[in-house]
């Protein structure tokens, strides 16, 4: 346990150190910030032609879907700020020569790396869902309690968690391939799915969302709670949230036996 | 000068191609993309039967389409050139006896063919998938392969224009999200553009996107 909290420690050192790196840079900052507000507006543009030719979606209107993807943004902004840096794992870490250096490290490799992180971007998707999140729970009449902030900023902290956890166990291919970023991509199209209620894809879709890998605990479930759809399945997202970590963490472990430098 | 172009892009295509895993990755990032689009109007059909005018049929042929587009429509080469400018290799391709135009017009046409070969995989399993029928005549084949190859010179000028903010920011990565968000908005890369605004479509007259 002691270990553990350490470990937790360090990781915070790292990304505070990387917060200050990110500002060095201010208008690189703002330009991706705006940019990738940008990008959220083109898919909720998407959402508002859906919502054009019809009324509703599996049962679901316009204002809860919007819900479902401002949560949604809201739990990739923390896996985006706390986990990003598993996408430079093979090109940047591994190809350059880096993670040997982090390997002599009296620290595990795994957090010198996810202490790298500086999303800068993320800050706008946590505004946007943030908003978001807020106007939909207004017009959808559910009162803005004490305890639906906790919850919500509780689960929007798990679902960070469950995603960086799956980046995480995808981000361990660049050991053999050398390369991430194109693993890490796929992972984020696969993502995607939950945006929308899964109730309208085919069987295999929602086994491979909901048990294979649990996007659907991200934001759906939670978000089916507070709109009063389903009050149980969200209470799995933390035990999902452990799980996915203990077996991220024996990937990694297995991987860093297998590692063969590049020699850079 | 143009053969000089044409090595360059077989040279971009062999390098993308050294990973086989990039191929294979790629596809299915493109797979996936078309599977949320596709499954939401499915979703939609189910329930009105009907979008603007368009059958199902019509909607996934559509989708099929933006699926072997994307990757010719939103690649490109503004990245290695922001690179270059940082790193300073701009020196040396400026020395270099082919123009810079050129060169990257080259590196462009090979992003692009290797986005091709993707696109169109993506989108020949995506038809089994779908179970989707595209009959289409020769002259219409012909035509779209032309319309496709005349908006390469379009989209790489954009990819110039994102690519020399290199000189002003650390990273064009924002620059980059930018110009795929209003190409994705402009082109009809997310919806058929009769179901957006008229505004957009107006606005449409005035871009070349």
């Amino acid at each position: 346990m002691k270990n553990v909290l350490r470990n937790i420690s360090l990781y915070i050192s790292f990304i505070i150190a990387s917060i200050k790196e990110m500002l060095i840079y201010r208008l690189d900052c703002i330009v991706g910030i705006l940019s990738q507000t940008l990008t959220q507006v083109v898919e909720i543009i998407f959402i508002w032609i859906v919502f054009q030719n019809t009324s509703n979606l599996a049962g679901w209107s316009y204002e809860q879907i919007l819900l479902l993807y401002g949560i949604t943004l809201m739990s990739i902004s923390v896996c985006s700020f706390l986990f990003d840096a598993t996408y430079d794992l093979g090109p940047v870490f591994i190809r350059e020569g880096e993670f040997d250096k982090l390997l002599l490290r009296p620290v595990h490799p795994l957090i010198s790396v996810l202490g790298s992180s500086k999303d800068f971007v993320s800050f706008g998707y946590l505004v946007i869902g943030l908003i978001i999140t807020i106007m939909m729970f207004t017009k959808l009449a559910i009162p803005i309690t004490f305890w639906l902030i906790i919850k919500l900023l509780f689960f929007i902290i798990i679902g960070g968690l469950i995603l960086g956890g799956i980046e995480t166990i995808f981000s361990v291919a660049a050991f053999w391939t050398y390369r991430s970023n194109e693993v890490v991509w796929t992972f984020y199209r696969v993502y995607t799915l939950t945006q929308y209620p899964i109730d309208i894809y085919s069987g295999f879709v929602k086994i491979l969302i909901t048990f294979i890998l649990p996007f659907a605990f991200v934001a759906y479930y939670p978000t089916m709670d507070y709109l009063g759809f389903n009050k149980y399945m969200i209470w799995l997202s933390p035990i999902v949230a452990i799980i996915i970590w203990i077996i991220a963490i024996g990937v990694w472990n297995w991987a860093l036996k297998k590692y063969r430098s590049t020699g850079t | 000068m143009i053969g000089s172009i044409f090595t360059l892009a077989r040279m971009y295509i062999k390098q993308y191609s050294i990973y086989k895993s990039n191929y294979i990755l790629f596809t299915i990032n493109r797979l996936v993309e078309g599977l949320v689009y596709i499954f939401v109007w499915l979703a939609i059909y189910n329930q009105t039967g009907n979008a603007e005018g368009f059958t199902l049929n019509e909607i996934v042929i559509y989708y099929v389409l933006v699926i072997i587009l994307i990757p010719i429509t939103t690649w490109g080469i503004n990245e290695e050139m922001s690179h270059s400018i940082r790193n300073g290799k701009i020196n040396k391709e400026l020395l270099a006896p082919l123009s810079y135009f050129k060169y990257y017009f080259g590196l462009n046409l090979g992003e692009i063919g290797f986005g091709a070969l993707v696109g169109v995989s993506a989108g020949i399993i995506s038809c089994f998938i779908w179970q989707v029928n595209i009959s289409i005549s020769l002259v219409n084949l012909i035509s779209f392969i032309v319309v496709v190859l005349l908006g390469i010179p379009v989209t790489f000028f954009l990819q110039m224009i994102v690519g020399t903010a290199g000189f002003y920011t650390n990273s064009i990565w924002g620059m980059q999200i930018l110009r795929k968000s209003i190409v994705y908005i402009f082109s009809g890369l997310i919806a058929p553009l009769t179901f957006f605004p008229r505004m957009v479509s107006k606005t449409n007259k005035y871009i070349t996107i």
